[in-house]
């Protein structure tokens, strides 16, 4: 495997910006009453964020539908057309951290409405994270849009082999299940492309 | 020497890195450490005696990625690792194996998906090896959870006699990754009897500089400070940290000066790093560890101490005297149980005691799981509570951290039967002070009892700041001695040093307004030097008496407990509030007020029968909003609230109900289904169904096909509904429904879940598809009509 970058940083809770189409593709609300209770869930949630991520830029071919990373090869016609004519590609993981999931735990015992809320406020602030953490490595580079295991024909499995790169066991505290669950659960991990100038 | 022997002499040091160098050895990427073991044995061997060479006394063994769950041949790998050290150490004097043991790479229930019981047996399959080929220590390192940690540790104590080391990987929080602080982990660590404990790994040794007081302030074992070479980063395609040997050696030559004990390195240090640390450390004042003296017990997260600021121990999980939370108990409803635990929390409690034995229940599962879930949920420690030891054993041994224990007696037998738990599994007890002749009369004499349990304690190597002695409160109404008898006990046991609890509200039983005695003698037993109250954290008096202690004694700067307290409740003791501007409860429903539902709901009662409040009010409120939703109206965040609402009003009424009424009750199953562990969709299920008055039994989540069948048979329920997020875990529905329907014929299950489509629901074989929750609604009111 060739590593040409390699980056690891936190993302303050007053960076993480909620795109307000996923809150609302999510929670889908607009009646009064429920804003109040979606302001007090959204305050408790960053709280309890401790937002992380971690970064490879490697280089990869593909031959057919086999993109060779190197240490691992995924067979996917998805990804091998996304990452088509790309030489090099970032890997990386984000995650919102493990108090976010004690957070859901305790709130699934009090409230189902809050544990509801705060779950989806959460799914979309972890997608923001992701956003920001892409900005932030790629910097001012041409990319594609990003793709994730268990999307589309990206199996699933591949989840294991992007975890170790990443290190995502030791920096972000990601550990996967027998089934492929992240823990924490609001964590995210996803590959795209350079566009070659 | 032995390794124990020689760490009370003097400093010994670690190796450093094993992966970092081996890279630099012609490890290739996608090409584990481990594998070298077996591929080329003698590259391991040399970087052995490198780390030998630079003046290192322990190596670890090449086996941090091996267990059973990854390589089916980790018998030979471990067998392997074990040769190339041992030809390593041959023919040097004073230098020590330490078989390393590494993360599972899983989080454990109930966040992952392993068993606690998993966890064990996973890295004793791996101790089992290590000490059939002998080592001098076992290492477990790198851990960033709690939970797992003592997993191993217990691993390797219950399969070798061989020292334990542990470190912990902290983060630049200083946590570990889970959220324990370095003191929750040394108070469960030496409660478990580990040898030596610190931290590894991490960030480098300037971010452990940061922590390293809190170890010297309160390990009683020697520390073990293994850092990396600071942060790793890629330079033309290779990996290179930014700390240089020389500066590494100055930073440990600090943390040696701050009271690290024994010294090595992680990823990034060669043998160069190592020989540096060695030479310029050398000369550094080695301090040897003394008992810390203070009684602590944890969480996950989090540590009380007990002796400085008293402590309240929360007493409502105790059936004792509780109808609804025995009837929680008998129902296995969690959510009730949990409940009681959060308000405690909220209130102000600072242990939560956990009691849950009644005599149709099987006490120990119950306990396994009140623990497990509780534990989930809130991060106060627990007291484990019950007179059977079996129970106390099993919880000890699941619990996350070091519990407080209730109790042991100055019987033999009692003695015999607990010291040896606490021996193993770490905890503080409480000791009541009565034997074989019974709860003697005078102080004096019970002071005596006290003084027999702790020296019999220290006989086990339970130090005296373990052993917490309640002098026993009998009530005044049949002895009007009793309260200056107890009184003058917690004296003499607080002028000896030993800490005390008592049980406070037994001084009135049997009195009328027992909260009049009650903070009076609680205030008294404060002044005499109690350390701990069990009571209940929601009486505003009891809980009055306690911040008022506080702030007269100066433990309360600037009073601003006391002024938090006094404004939370000012006045909530007048009379009762008048209702919210008339509301109706079909109206607080449907807009989701609960405070105001459960306010209009407790007026109701008084003048409407039970039965109806239900039928012609919570229901039809509930089908409005459902409609509403089903009709897209109303969005599910309105629903749940809805739900929320209704769930408060029903506790309410429910208490009202005759019981020759509940019994109509119609079941529900509910599970998501194997590997899978999200909930939340079968949660919404469950609560609405609840509102219209089924009966739900939440079998919860990651939930084994043979369990649900179980489920049916002793419920006698024939209504199934199974949930699933992930296409992954579909196959594990199927499997379920085959299941049931090869044991029975009248059983129909109805499925939902993220992925799920009437299509894919039809191809599992289930007899309906919901694709929201009132779906699953309708789908049983037409099950039971």
């Amino acid at each position: 495997m060739n590593i040409l970058e390699s980056f690891y940083g936190r993302i303050e809770s007053e960076e993480l910006e909620y795109a307000e189409n996923e809150v609302a593709l999510r929670l889908k609300t607009d009646r009064g009453y429920t804003n109040d209770l979606i302001e007090k869930c959204k305050a408790i949630l960053l709280e309890n964020v401790d937002c992380r991520y971690s970064a490879k830029r490697i280089t990869l071919n593909i031959s057919g539908n086999t993109v060779d990373f190197g240490g691992f090869t995924v067979e996917s016609k998805e990804l091998a057309r996304l990452l088509s004519g790309c030489s090099e590609c970032y890997m990386f993981g984000v995650t919102l951290g493990n108090r976010v999931d004690f957070l859901l735990k305790r709130l699934s015992a009090s409230s189902l409405a809050e544990h509801y809320i705060t779950d989806a406020l959460a799914s979309a602030l972890a997608e923001s994270a992701a956003d920001k953490a892409e900005d932030i490595i790629k910097e001012n580079r041409i990319s594609t849009n990003r793709f994730s295991a268990g999307y589309g024909d990206f199996p699933l499995e591949k989840q294991a082999d992007i975890l170790a790169l990443l290190d995502a066991q030791k920096l972000l505290g990601i550990t996967l299940s027998k089934t492929y669950l992240m823990t924490p659960q609001k964590s995210i991990t996803a590959v795209f492309g350079v566009k070659n100038n | 020497m032995g390794i124990i022997e020689i760490i009370k002499q003097k400093r010994v040091y670690f190796d450093g890195g094993t992966g970092t160098v081996l890279q630099s050895m012609g490890l290739k990427a996608g090409q584990t450490p481990e594998s070298w073991n077996i591929s080329c044995p003698e590259k391991i061997v040399q970087l052995h005696n490198a780390y030998l060479d630079a003046g290192c006394n322990i190596i670890k063994t090449n086996t941090f990625g091996v267990n059973k769950d990854k390589y089916d041949n980790y018998e030979e790998l471990i067998v392997k690792a074990i040769d190339c050290a041992k030809k390593a150490v041959e023919g040097r004097n004073e230098k020590y194996i330490a078989f390393d043991i590494g993360p599972s790479g899983r989080m454990l229930k109930p966040f992952g998906d392993m068993e606690f019981e998993e966890a064990v047996e996973l890295f004793a399959a791996n101790v089992r090896v290590a000490e059939k080929c002998g080592v001098d220590l076992i290492l477990i390192e790198t851990m960033n959870d709690s939970y797992e940690t003592k997993a191993a540790v217990i691993a390797a104590k219950e399969n070798s006699k061989l020292p334990v080391f542990v470190t912990n990987a902290y983060d630049e929080s200083g946590k570990l990754m889970t959220g324990a602080d370095p003191l929750s982990m040394i108070t469960m660590l030496e409660g478990l009897r580990v040898d030596a404990l610190g931290m590894n790994c991490s960030f480098g040794p300037d971010k452990m500089l940061e922590i390293i007081d809190i170890f010297a302030e309160n390990a009683s074992v020697p520390i073990i400070v293994n850092p990396n070479a600071g942060l790793p980063r890629v330079e033309n395609g290779k990996t290179v940290f930014d700390i240089s040997p020389e500066r590494f050696a100055e930073y440990m030559v600090e943390l040696a000066n701050k009271g690290a004990c024994i010294l090595g390195g992680c990823c990034g240090t060669t043998p160069e790093y190592i020989k540096n640390t060695v030479e310029k450390t050398n000369n550094t004042e080695y301090k040897l560890r003394k008992s810390n003296g203070k009684t602590l017990v944890s969480s996950y997260t989090h540590t009380v101490e007990i002796g400085k600021s008293p402590v309240l121990i929360g007493e409502r999980i105790n059936p004792t005297g509780k109808k609804k939370l025995k009837e929680a108990l008998r129902e296995n409803d969690m959510n009730y149980i949990l409940g009681e635990g959060l308000i405690q929390a909220e209130k102000g409690a600072h242990i939560l005691d956990v009691n849950v034995g009644l005599p149709e229940i099987n006490e120990a599962e119950m306990m396994k799981n009140v623990v497990v879930s509780l534990q989930a949920v809130t991060d106060l420690p627990l007291q484990l509570d019950s007179s059977d030891p079996d129970v106390l054993e099993k919880s000890m041994r699941i619990y996350n951290g070091k519990p407080l224990i209730n109790s042991v007696t100055g019987k033999a037998e009692s003695m015999e039967k607990l010291f040896p738990l606490v021996r193993k599994y770490g905890g503080s007890i409480i000791a009541l002070t009565m034997d074989e002749g019974g709860i003697p009369e005078s102080a004096e004499e019970r002071v005596a009892i006290a003084e027999r349990i702790i020296k019999k304690a220290s006989e086990y190597g339970i130090e005296q700041k373990d052993i917490i002695v309640d002098p026993l409160c009998l009530t005044i109404s049949s002895d009007n001695s009793a309260a200056k008898t107890t009184l003058k006990a917690v004296k003499l046991l607080n002028e000896k040093g030993i800490r005390t609890s008592l049980g406070v509200s037994n001084i009135s039983f049997g009195l009328p307004n027992r909260e009049n005695i009650n903070t009076v003698f609680f205030a008294n037993a404060l002044e005499n030097g109690l350390d701990c109250a069990i009571m209940n954290p929601s009486s505003e008096r009891m809980m009055g008496v306690y911040y008022s202690y506080k702030a007269l004694k100066g433990l309360d700067e600037g009073c601003f407990e006391y002024i938090k307290f006094a404004s939370e409740n000012d006045g909530a003791q007048s009379v009762s509030k008048p209702s919210e501007s008339n509301i109706t409860l079909e109206k607080a429903i449907i807009n989701g007020l609960k405070d105001a539902a459960v306010s209009v709901a407790k007026e109701l009662v008084e003048s409407e029968n039970a039965l109806d409040i239900i039928n012609n009010r919570i229901v039809p409120a509930l089908n409005e909003i459902g409609n509403a939703f089903e009709e897209k109206r109303a969005y599910l965040p309105q629903l749940l609230m809805s739900a929320d609402a209704a769930s408060g009003a029903f506790e309410v009424v429910k208490t009202k109900i005759d019981t020759k009424d509940k019994g109509t009750s119609n079941g529900f199953i509910l599970a998501t289904v194997k590997g899978d562990i999200h909930d939340i969709g079968k949660n919404i299920v469950k609560v609405l169904l609840e509102s219209y008055g089924f009966k739900v039994y939440d079998l919860g989540r990651d939930v084994d096909p043979y369990e649900i069948c179980e489920a049916v048979e002793k419920y006698n329920c024939k209504l199934v509904g199974l949930s699933a997020l992930m296409t992954t875990t579909v196959p594990s529905m199927e499997e379920t429904i085959k299941l049931l329907r090869a044991k029975y014929d009248d059983v129909k299950v109805i499925v939902g879940g993220a992925v799920l489509t009437q299509e894919y629901a039809d191809m599992i074989g289930a007899d309906a598809y919901a694709k929201d929750a009132m779906d699953g609604v309708r789908y049983a009111e037409r099950f039971y009509k």
